[in-house]
């Protein structure tokens, strides 16, 4: 084990709270979020659920802020990446306690009304995946070994060199 | 001799047409289209200078699952950067456009805007009937 240098959160530290204090400004503002126990592979993972500016989800129901006007185009353009930096910065605090986090970013078109008017941009989907634990290992001559019982359920062994 | 003078006036270009692509020169350079009409109809005369500009869009990887269409695998770098590039497009639109106006104070245009393109269209004011 002495070998054996681990990197990583532990999974236990994995909670919504501090997820959440990250994202403040989008859950104040009514964002959807939660934590899950399974990516698919073992590992947990938080899910936020992000619409873009001048898109509203009431009833069922997408609407979209459409700018006609240079002032309001403009305007939505300046929304639009404010909007993406926010979001960065979000991730930014994230990674201060969980540095290995693996973040899935998607972009969901939506439209209630896709056959008259087409899909729009309508929500960011952002899965931050928990990192694997990564096992740097001193490489030998020969055959490199590792004991079972020294992988978590996740794991990425690599080279020390 | 009075037809003849109003028959060459009309056959005059009132846009200066390298001004006005002096205006949109950062945006030209970059790749946007731009275009000079003369339209001649049976009822009107007039000129039109158009500027058309693409906005960034994300095309990468796509999937399309039920009604949802999904752009993944897609950082959001990349995303910041396209809504930088957007803003740029529309902050050049707007110096252009203030530039038109210093010599065409009165020329009249149009601004379309759609998901994947923005277009600027100047056209002459005086459409001359025959």
């Amino acid at each position: 084990m002495k070998h054996l240098k681990k990197y990583n959160e532990n999974k236990k530290d994995f909670d919504i709270q501090y997820f959440n204090e990250c994202f403040i400004e989008f859950i104040d503002s009514g964002s959807w979020s939660e934590i899950g126990d399974d990516y698919g592979d073992g590992r947990k993972y938080y899910e936020i659920i992000i619409n873009l500016p001048g898109v509203h989800h009431k009833d069922g129901i997408w609407s979209f802020k459409r700018e006609s006007t240079l002032s309001g185009n403009l305007k939505y353009a300046e929304e639009l990446l404010e909007f993406y930096k926010e979001i960065e910065n979000c991730i930014e605090k994230v990674m201060i306690k969980y540095p290995n986090i693996e973040v899935k970013f998607e972009i969901e078109k939506e439209n209630s009304d896709i056959f008259k008017e087409g899909l729009f941009d309508a929500f960011v989907m952002l899965t931050l995946v928990q990192g694997k634990n990564i096992i740097n290992k001193p490489m030998k001559e020969g055959l490199n070994t590792i004991k079972f019982s020294e992988l978590d359920n996740t794991w990425d062994i690599r080279p020390e060199n | 001799m009075k037809h003849l003078k109003k028959y060459n006036e009309n056959k005059q270009e009132k846009l200066d047409i390298e001004y006005l692509t002096n205006c949109f020169v950062e945006l030209i350079d970059d790749g946007a289209i731009h275009k000079y009409e003369k339209k001649i109809t049976a009822s009107q005369n007039f000129e039109e200078f158009i500027i058309q500009v693409e906005i960034p869009m994300i095309k990468d990887e796509k999937s399309y699952i039920s009604n949802h269409y999904r752009a993944v695998g897609i950082s959001i770098e990349k995303h910041v950067e396209n809504a930088q590039r957007r803003l740029w497009i529309f902050e050049e639109i707007e110096n252009g456009l203030e530039k038109v106006k210093i010599k065409y104070p009165n020329l009249e245009y149009t601004i379309f805007t759609t998901t994947f393109e923005v277009a600027v269209i100047f056209t002459t004011q005086n459409k001359t009937k025959h």
